[in-house]
């Protein structure tokens, strides 16, 4: 295994009194596909927020390259998520500003680019995702699936590290999903990004996860760690072979 | 020289123009400009243009043994080069590339540039003035479209054919009568008294300030009251109309009621029209009241005036026409700031940006209307002698 680049370590996530998951502790290799997965509600897009600093911890840590992210002061994380990209859920990209608006701000923020630069790298990230000449569309002029695309581009704006994709393909029909998967595929191949997704869609996690982990609604913890594809060779327990088989009945395993 | 790389980035030899990418590409760095560095390699004053050295260059190829760290910068100067590639129809040897470079390169140009029409506005000064005009037509067009349709719908309403939603039309008096309260006491009480100061001002110069209580009572009754309540309304809750149903639009809630065969016009519109129709002319009931009220102090405290005097004149001399002129208006008001808040909000676009502006230019449409209106009704009555 390549040195990690998340470490998540006895993490115990809650709101107020409500413990959502606890005990977390696993380790995410670096330019690796890693899926959070699990049924609904179980607390994926919560443990991705505090991966990402938006909600801190009731207990444990999260590392990033070895060191604490949660117990890092203000600039140290903020200088620890410049390296990170983030696409949401639904995209939000700015509604009033244009796709290439969108893109620039991170780099007008964060670089010293000249204007023309900007909108150089902002076309070239565009391009990247396949929305060359789309620069002046407003968000609301183009389709949800490439309303996903652009905030990719935006999340890659200032080459990060790490990508993070909060259920990629909801709300994307089959094939648009399958050329996000490619595109994510490609970016890590090409650029070595470590890319971290929340999902629960199956055909996505087996064809991209490099490792997963499960997280058990019931038992509010991890249940398993590992490659999807051997998860389902050799199921851990009965709740990560019903969720990787979609059986609506439990399995003696 | 400081930046020896780059000066020496270019070889030209035998028709192939070999490009060395020695040394790290940082963005932070900034990007460089492969039209500058093309340049250097020529003869100054030589034409390095696409079509100019298109016939001294068949093939660009690329030297990547010495490139070390790398990110965005790169790509970008090499999408530069591609770009000149292809204007030049000369020969891009993307092998000469590393892998990782060569397969980020292709995917950012297996998409063809989409061609858009965006950044040509070039439009005719005249062009545009007449453009405005028929815009403008076309707005008072969507705006009475939009009032028919309210009156059809109020018609089929007292004829039964629709039904009246007691329960929608509640909660929108509760927000635009009983809490615009404090607001409309604060600005009819200083109405009044400003008409009250500018009346004794006037009047005392010809030795008649008892006839302040006139100009107290046909300026409040007959205009500021209405006036000024109709102006707060169009402020605090034709602005919340546009917003509201804006929003409503942008989350498809508009869209819900539709598929489920409900017209959003009467279940969201209806209501609020409604709402003003009934409490525009309580609102400025109250609005005269205070009104009065404050110009009475600021008369009693000027001039000679006392209490009994005050009332006696106004409750002889001022009579239940001017009054009635005032709610008239009132009514008219209403329906003018709900359907200006209603009609934004039904036109808003879907983004946080478009409902913004629907609420401004609710604001906007209404207190112009109103101004507008008032001033219509103020020529008939005075063109009628009443």
């Amino acid at each position: 295994m390549t040195r990690p680049q998340f470490e998540i370590k006895n993490l115990t996530m809650a709101y107020g009194d409500f413990v959502v998951m606890r005990n977390l502790d696993f380790v995410i290799p670096r330019g690796e596909i890693f899926v959070i997965m699990g049924g609904s509600g179980c607390g994926k897009s919560t443990l991705l927020k505090h991966m990402i600093g938006l909600l801190d911890p009731t207990e444990g840590e999260v590392c990033f390259e070895g060191r604490s992210f949660t117990a890092a002061d203000k600039e140290a994380r903020q200088e620890m998520l410049r390296q990170f990209g983030i696409t949401f859920q639904a995209g939000a990209l700015w509604t009033s500003m244009t796709l290439a608006e969108n893109i620039a701000l991170p780099l007008r923020e964060y670089t010293d680019l000249s204007v023309d630069e900007i909108k150089e790298v902002a076309s070239l990230k565009l391009s990247l995702v396949g929305l060359r000449g789309f620069e002046g569309f407003f968000p609301h002029e183009i389709s949800g699936g490439m309303q996903k695309r652009a905030s990719l581009a935006r999340a890659m704006a200032l080459d990060p590290k790490v990508l993070f994709f909060d259920e990629p393909s909801a709300g994307l029909d089959p094939v648009s999903s399958r050329r996000l998967d490619d595109l994510i595929l490609q970016l890590r191949d090409s650029l070595g990004t470590t890319i971290i997704i929340v999902t629960h869609e199956l055909q996505s996690i087996f064809s991209i996860a490099d490792n997963s982990v499960f997280l058990d609604v019931e038992l509010r913890t991890q249940s398993a760690l590992g490659n999807p594809s051997e998860m389902l060779k050799n199921p851990p327990n009965a709740n990560v072979y019903q969720f990787l088989t979609r059986s609506s009945e439990s399995v003696a395993v | 020289m400081s930046n020896i790389v780059s000066d020496n980035r270019i070889f030209i030899r035998n028709g192939l123009l070999s490009v060395d990418l020695a040394g790290s590409w940082k963005l932070s760095d900034g990007i460089k400009n492969f039209d500058d560095d093309l340049a250097g390699s020529f003869p100054t004053g030589a034409a390095t243009t696409p079509a100019a050295v298109a016939d001294s260059i068949q093939t660009i190829q690329f030297q990547a043994d010495s490139l070390a760290e790398w990110d965005s910068s790169l790509l970008v100067y090499l999408q530069q080069i591609a770009d000149f590639a292809d204007a030049a129809k000369i020969e891009f040897r993307a092998s000469s590339l590393p892998d990782s470079l060569r397969e980020l390169l292709m995917l950012a140009r297996a998409v063809p540039e989409v061609e858009t029409s965006r950044g040509v506005d070039k439009m005719n000064p005249i062009v545009k003035i007449g453009h405005s005009t028929v815009g403008l037509f076309e707005e008072l067009g969507t705006f009475v479209h939009f009032g028919g349709r309210a009156m059809s719908a109020s018609f089929q309403l007292l004829i039964r054919k629709k039904k009246f939603r007691w329960h929608e039309i509640w909660p929108i008096i509760k927000k635009t009568g009983p809490e615009a309260l404090g607001l409309v006491t604060l600005i009819a009480f200083m109405i009044g008294a400003i008409l009250a100061f500018l009346g004794y001002y006037v009047l005392a110069q010809f030795g008649a300030s008892i006839y302040v209580v006139y100009i107290v009572g046909y300026g409040v009754l007959r205009e500021m009251g209405p006036l000024m309540t109709a102006i707060i309304i169009a402020g605090r809750t034709g602005a919340a109309f546009a917003a509201e149903i804006g929003s409503m639009k942008a989350n498809e809630e508009l869209d819900a009621y539709s598929t489920m065969g409900i017209d959003p016009f009467d279940i969201v519109v209806m209501p609020r029209l409604l709402a003003l129709f009934f409490m525009m002319p309580v609102l400025t009931i109250y609005a005269d009241a205070i009104g009065i009220f404050g110009g009475m102090m600021i008369s009693l405290l000027l001039s000679d005036l006392t209490l009994e005097l005050f009332v006696e004149k106004f409750t002889t001399d001022i009579n239940l026409f001017q009054f009635g002129i005032g709610l008239v208006k009132a009514v008219l008001f209403g329906i003018v700031v709900g359907l200006a808040g209603c009609l934004r909000g039904m036109q808003s676009g879907k983004s946080a940006d478009a409902v913004g502006q629907a609420t401004t230019s609710a604001v906007v449409t209404g207190i112009t209307l109103i101004i507008a209106s008032n001033f219509i009704i103020d020529f008939i009555i005075t063109m009628m002698g009443l």
